[in-house]
């Protein structure tokens, strides 16, 4: 029934998200023909064909449908500044930042559980303070002089790394994992300092709850209560916070993806905005979209399926 | 990376932890807040390292010793002098006047969507609260919604189609943080409404909107006020990063994120010219989010800097 | 716990890095482009949208620009005229083959001049070359090009960068075909094009200039400016030009070699002079006049890397460079000529930029400093490099942009730049009277009244173009010391063939 609920909401949420999208994207001023088209975009009547020609002279309730209608065919439309349909000016970029984001998430969310777990398990030790200071000072700088500092380090200085990503889009993934190295650790640790503290003080709250008083007394071992009690009903919780995390980080790619010149969806973003090129904008929301909906929903079962008391209080 | 969407549960849980305090009014709530925060080491820090943020930012203009935008061709990324305590950029500028004028407009942009946020923002909540029904049902849809999006990708495409004035990002940016403080005030709303004050003073027969300004709003206002405060840390960040995109602060005006990302090519010749704009702008957010953390003591949240996130 | 998995994430990263990436190839030469058309880039020569510098790379010319601009042989071994220069006779190379293997003939020199002039195709080359009435081919290795009316220095305009030799039978003659195929008779060949990310080009070793120095050139598109120094600080590429200012960064590292080479590129703060306010002379006059060039320089470029101008598009060292013209700073005769426009009270004015070049942003930001002390407010629109020259540069909306020219002779600048209905028109310079100048040098038998003419051309476009043109900046070039030969002449000049790696 929850689960049900739940799964309706979010469909609804999904559809209330692509009318936004498509509304709030299509009222802005200008258009790929006013962007695109060279001296003659003062000709009316030039103009007047270009829209013709793209089909976006036409009412937006009428494109509106059109877009809806295609959508549910999985058909995102067609580029306007690219001649070709949007999923596949999107695909291979797309597979490059997923494997930016997927390997961003193996490599930080084991490290912000542990980290979590080692700074709650010794609160107020000089590690916990230590970790607490550099992620806290990862936390207030912007990423770009991350990524940078980054770079000058590890790029320029060590040489260990190449320090902007010159291999084709649709390189192998194998050419492509030296490239992402120094954007997946400059990720990873942003990612870390934001969840590594949601899990050390869920983890400090548990263990100081009535719930864990109550097991030191029944005399269970230390390790039985952290991994056994303690860390099962810390990490739905923080599951939730770590699953926004990473929908996030797939919009944060749009800053990490410039300073490095990777060839990722956040680099076509930018590109498709400044050519107003609205199809391939909205084919890059709706992807976003989905996949946010879908790790929220994923981290919602997780959540449910470990601690079936949180399914209660789910929809607060 | 920062996005506005937060975390529900925590406040919730929150809310009826700290137990509910009869405050009378938003303002005696206001002052009881901050002089608990005053209380803590943390609190002191956080509020006066904001504080001098905003002192500085408002008085810049009458302290700097030379012209933000004055280009000297004798003085290019000059090293540290008596003259340039912080050295000279890239075009000859004195960075200590671009440092301390840095913050004006993002601090100016962020605070009001932070401020428009806020009282939107617990005004929805709260009316969802205390109405319930398909009205909150559907702002809770809609809040949902917004927080699906990819907001920077939008925060591109306004700032695209209306170029030049920063400000013009306030709408969108109020928009898109208040949807945690919807949340926020929305449970803190409903984990009071149920409680014996307000049963009390609706069967004394008070209208709506007084129940709602003097005994609901009071005890909501804490918890809302630490959101806001992370809500605002987190824009601060945004904003610089809209900035190195080239999508934010128009130049010349000094603005810290685009000071950064104009220098940070050079940061290996002049590293003042990236150093002191970064401290600037890292020490604003550290003392926004140790205000929140206070702050969060202090009503019983206990864990605040998960809030920053993400 | 935490130690021994966030290492063995380390070693995972270091043994990926060590295993998959490519060695760094000694036979390869390394360079960038800056992707400033958007991944439209052709390697049609004569496209509006070639693609630099893979064309210079892949074609051959019939003549290469020399020491001063004038033609030294490469196609072509000699030329002559006829007394009145309107025919001219050119003598080709034997033995010279296509990288497809066909023989260079003088039917493909033919047919690549005569694409040249074909309308459909919207060359920018055209605005100069127009005056070419008919090419034949005489015979296999003879050339001859007859001129609707008579130009002494026609072999300089035929130095162009744009200006070279395709493949007639590759096009199967069809002078409508807009060609991708990459055939030429230069030093490299095609191997992969991808304008987006790396086009790779390998040594053509039968070249008539004799085997070149690398086995392979890899163009790799960088967009950003940043990234590009980044790239190249890292290792990542070879050879790249770098903003004067950024200099320091390289000059203290024995890694690498700064080179400083004269030459004549120019970054104009463009107004069209067919959009308000830019349609009245006066505010043109004002812009211009109210700017300290000197201070300009050295804020920008530094005195050392470049020479002031006069918003003359000729560069001092041009043999038909005009050095009297003169362009003090006049602050308050700017102020003046805008109230007499009507703008009392001064005006505001968004100038678009962008990293395109790295200068062009630090000028945009010098001169509205400057601006603002005449009361004109300036407000610098950057907007992203990438696709700069298709999206923003040239729109009508956008009257006032940075633009960036490379270093072109008299006579080919004045002609590609200002004639009306020239492709890159960019001041939308329309003026017969002036074109009526440009052809009366053309014809003209006496340098010396060549220059003098030019010299008038250039007095008009500094006192009413729509160029605004402070100075002229060196090619300020750095590679890595692992590179040799890279000889001391401007990109349009520099012979690829010859630069060796270690």
């Amino acid at each position: 029934m929850t689960m049900l609920h739940a799964l309706f909401s979010r469909v609804l949420s999904l559809f209330l998200v692509l009318c936004v999208c498509f509304f709030a994207l299509e009222t802005l001023p200008g258009d790929a023909c006013t962007a695109f088209l060279d001296q003659d975009a003062r000709d009316p009547e030039l103009l007047q064909i270009c829209r013709a020609n793209l089909g976006i002279d036409q009412p937006i309730l009428v494109r509106f449908g059109e877009w809806a209608e295609a959508l549910m065919r999985g058909d995102l439309g067609t580029s306007l500044t690219r001649d070709r349909p949007v999923s596949e000016v999107i695909a291979p970029e797309l597979r490059n930042t997923f494997l930016l984001a997927l390997v961003s998430a193996i490599a930080s969310v084991p490290l912000s559980i542990i980290l979590g777990i080692i700074a709650a398990t010794r609160p107020g030790s000089r590690l916990d303070m230590t970790l607490s200071a550099v992620f806290l000072i990862a936390m207030t700088l912007p990423e770009f002089i991350i990524a940078t500092c980054m770079i000058f380090l590890f790029a320029i200085s060590l040489q260990w790394f190449p320090a902007v990503t010159i291999v084709p889009t649709g390189a192998p993934v194998l050419d492509m994992l030296p490239n992402i190295v120094l954007p997946v650790v400059t990720l990873s640790l942003v990612m870390v300092a934001h969840t590594m503290q949601v899990v050390r003080s869920r983890v400090i709250g548990i263990l100081e709850s009535d719930f864990i008083e109550a097991c030191w007394l029944r005399g269970f071992s230390y390790w039985r209560i952290l991994f056994g009690h303690a860390l099962p009903s810390a990490l739905p919780p923080a599951l939730n916070v770590i699953a926004l995390s990473l929908a996030s980080l797939l919009g944060g790619v749009v800053v990490i993806e410039r300073v490095f010149n990777y060839p990722g969806l956040g680099t076509l973003t930018l590109q498709a905005i400044h050519d107003r090129d609205m199809p391939l904008v909205q084919g890059v929301v709706v992807v976003f979209t989905l996949t946010y909906t879908g790790l929220s929903l994923l981290a919602d079962t997780i959540s449910t399926l470990l601690d079936p008391r949180a399914g209660a209080n789910n929809h607060a | 990376m920062l996005e506005p969407a937060s975390i529900t549960d925590g406040a919730v849980g929150s809310a009826d932890q700290k137990g509910l305090n009869v405050n009378s009014s938003p303002k005696r709530s206001f002052q009881k807040l901050l002089r608990i925060i005053l209380s803590t080491p943390s609190g002191v820090v956080g509020f006066g390292v904001v504080a001098a943020h905003v002192v500085v930012a408002l008085i810049a203009p009458a302290i700097v010793l030379h012209d933000p935008l004055a280009q000297d061709p004798n003085q290019i990324m000059a090293a540290p002098s008596w003259t340039h305590p912080f050295g000279t950029d890239l075009l000859g500028r004195d960075v200590l006047s671009r440092t301390l004028e840095g913050g004006r407009v993002a601090i100016a942009v962020t605070a009001l969507s932070a401020l428009l946020a806020l009282i939107g923002g617990a005004a929805i909540g709260i009316t969802a609260a205390m109405r319930g029904g398909w009205f909150d049902s559907l702002t809770m849809r809609l809040v949902e919604s917004i927080g699906a999006l990819p907001y920077l990708l939008f925060l591109l495409v306004l700032a695209n189609a209306f170029p030049g004035s920063a400000f013009a990002l306030v709408p969108a940016l109020a928009i898109f943080y208040s949807t945690s403080i919807v949340r926020v005030s929305r449970a803190a709303a409903l984990s009071v409404a149920s409680a014996d004050f307000v049963t009390a003073a609706r069967v004394r027969g008070e209208k709506a909107i007084t129940v709602l300004l003097r005994e609901v709003l009071p005890n909501v206002l804490d918890v809302v006020l630490v959101d806001g405060a992370l809500r605002w840390a987190s824009m601060l960040l945004g904003f610089s990063s809209l900035s190195f995109l080239g999508f934010g602060v128009a130049p010349p005006t000094p603005d810290w994120g685009l000071m950064i990302s104009d220098a940070r090519n050079v940061m290996a010749i002049a590293p003042w010219a990236v150093f002191w704009p970064c401290v600037a702008l890292s020490t604003l957010i550290l003392g926004a989010i140790f205000l929140a953390d206070a702050a969060s003591k202090a009503v019983g949240l206990q864990r605040a800097p998960e809030g920053l996130n993400p | 716990m935490y130690r021994s998995r966030s290492a063995g994430v380390m070693v995972l990263a270091l043994g990926a890095f060590a295993l998959f990436s490519s060695p760094a190839l000694s036979e390869t030469l390394r360079i960038s482009h800056n992707l400033g058309l958007g991944g439209r880039e052709s390697l049609d020569p004569v496209s509006p949208n070639r693609f630099l510098p893979a064309i210079a790379m892949i074609y051959d010319r019939l003549v290469n620009p020399g020491k001063n601009g004038l033609p030294e042989p490469s196609l072509a071994l000699s030329w002559n005229s006829s007394a009145d220069f309107t025919e001219w006779t050119l003598k080709l190379r034997e033995g010279v083959r296509f990288h497809n293997g066909e023989p260079f003939s003088a039917e493909d020199a033919a047919f690549s001049l005569k694409r040249i002039l074909n309308p459909k195709l919207a060359s920018p080359v055209r605005s100069f070359l127009g005056i070419i009435d008919s090419v034949d081919a005489v015979d296999a290795t003879t050339l001859r090009v007859q001129l609707k009316q008579a130009h002494a220095d026609f072999l300089m305009l035929l130095t162009d960068y744009r200006v070279r030799m395709v493949s007639s039978k590759a096009a199967h003659g069809d002078l409508d075909a807009v060609l991708d195929s990459g055939i030429g008779t230069g030093p490299f060949k095609l191997s992969k094009l991808d304008a987006r990310n790396t086009t790779v080009l390998a040594a053509n070793p039968e070249h008539w200039e004799g085997k070149p120095g690398v086995e392979e050139v890899d163009i790799i598109a960088i967009a950003d400016q940043d990234a590009r120094n980044q790239a190249l600080l890292a290792g990542q590429i070879d050879l790249a030009s770098v903003a004067p200012n950024e200099v320091g960064l390289f000059k203290t590292n024995k890694q690498f070699v700064v080179q400083q080479v004269p030459a004549g590129k120019f970054n104009p703060i463009v107004m069209r002079t067919d959009v308000a306010p830019f349609n009245d002379i006066r505010v043109r006059k004002a812009l211009k006049m109210l700017a300290d060039r000197e201070s300009l320089r050295k804020l920008v470029i530094g005195d050392a890397n470049g020479s002031l101008a006069c918003d003359e598009p000729v560069w001092p060292g041009d043999p038909y460079f005009n050095s009297s013209i003169t362009c003090p700073t006049d602050v308050e005769g700017a102020k003046r000529l805008l109230s007499e426009a009507g703008y009392p009270n001064g005006l505001s004015l968004d100038l678009y930029t962008a990293s395109v070049e790295p200068i062009m942003i630090p000028l945009a930001e010098a001169y509205q400093a400057q601006a603002a002390k005449a009361g004109v407010k300036v407000n610098v629109k950057v907007v992203p490099a990438d696709g700069y020259w298709t999206n923003v540069w040239m729109k009508p909306n956008r009257p006032f942009v940075v633009g960036n020219w490379g270093q072109r002779a008299a006579d080919q600048v004045l002609n590609e730049v200002f004639r009306a209905g020239a492709k890159w028109n960019e001041t939308a310079w329309n003026r017969p009277d002036f074109e009526a100048l440009l052809d009366q040098a053309r014809s003209s038998a006496s340098f010396e009244e060549r220059k003098s003419i030019y010299g008038k051309a250039q007095a008009v476009l500094a006192e009413e173009g729509g160029q605004f043109i402070p100075f002229f900046r060196n090619e300020t070039r750095v590679y890595s010391s692992s590179v040799d030969n890279v000889s001391h002449v401007p990109d349009n000049m520099l012979p690829w063939h010859k630069i060796t790696k270690k």
